[in-house]
């Protein structure tokens, strides 16, 4: 039982592997080192707004699912168990955490793909590309203001 | 089933590294079976992505296939586990053997804990990619696989 005597080890390990290979998945999907490194140092924000976002959206409709849920066709354990994870704010942020964990690897792929684009928008222009950019974004705004 | 699979490697990697003292080659053996699993694993993954998962490819067979090499010189004698002082396993060449005097001594216990990290290290990079192998029968296309 040598490697359960150093369990810390494999924690680091494992740690280092997901860290180096999300940002080797990166450079290799852009091709490019600053695209990567800011890309790769968002990361951080998506992971916390991401499921925050989720539990309020789903606290927010949780009478509309239910209304919904008494109509659907599906069989009566399933919507007890919807009804369940449903029922309190403990149980709607098990079902958020949980998703994030199973769904991980799909929505690392949504986020590079969607970062990507945003920095071809407006990250990867000069400083007064991008003012243009924003202020083209909410000019009718500004106008309807006025 | 991810995660499930993650774990077994771990656990099984870990049932392995126990060395047994009266027959020490018995290691060997054990790990022999095991690392060439994982290299026809990393073999059929290679042959059926692009991208990072050919990248973990390549790193799961160049870590897999030298520490099957080893076990098989192990297997066949020209690498040895043997009890030095104070009890302590040591991990040698074999020295009737005149090229087996370049291998280094180094204590087993080490060898054995930084080998499975390294296999803990490559293993850990499908945490994040969801990789295609070919029981699913999916065609594979030259664009990155997602």
């Amino acid at each position: 039982m040598i490697l359960f005597n150093h369990l810390d080890l494999v924690c680091y390990t494992i740690l280092a592997s997901v860290v180096s290979g999300i940002f080797i998945k990166i450079y290799m999907e852009n091709q490019s080192l600053i695209k990567a490194t800011i890309i790769f140092l968002y990361l951080p924000i998506f992971i916390v707004t991401y499921p925050v976002y989720h539990f309020t959206q789903i606290y927010k409709y949780r009478s509309d699912m239910l209304r919904i849920l008494k109509k659907a066709e599906i069989s009566e354990e399933k919507k007890r168990k919807v009804r369940k994870s449903l029922s309190s704010k403990r149980s709607i942020a098990f079902h958020v955490l949980k998703s994030l964990v199973l769904n991980f690897r799909l929505l690392l792929d949504v986020y590079i793909e969607v970062s990507a684009e945003s920095y071809d928008t407006i990250l990867g222009k000069s400083l007064d590309e991008m003012k243009k950019a924003v202020f083209d974004d909410t000019k009718d705004t500004y106008i309807w203001a006025i | 089933m991810l995660y499930v699979r993650f774990s077994f490697i771990i656990l099984s990697i870990g049932l392995m590294s126990s060395i047994p003292e009266e027959s020490p080659r018995l290691v060997f053996i054990s790990r022999f079976v095991f690392h060439g699993m994982l290299l026809i694993d990393f073999i059929n993954v290679f042959r059926h992505n692009y991208s990072f998962g050919r990248f973990m490819a390549y790193g799961g067979v160049i870590v897999s296939g030298f520490l099957t090499f080893i076990d098989i010189c192990g297997m066949a004698g020209l690498l040895l586990i043997k009890s030095g002082k104070h009890g302590v396993f040591i991990f040698t060449g074999n020295h009737e053997y005149t090229v087996m005097k370049i291998v280094p001594t180094i204590t087993a216990e080490n060898f054995i804990l930084y080998s499975s990290l390294a296999m803990i290290y490559v293993c850990g990079w499908e945490l994040i990619h969801r990789v295609k192998r070919p029981a699913q029968a999916v065609e594979p296309t030259t664009e990155s696989v997602t």
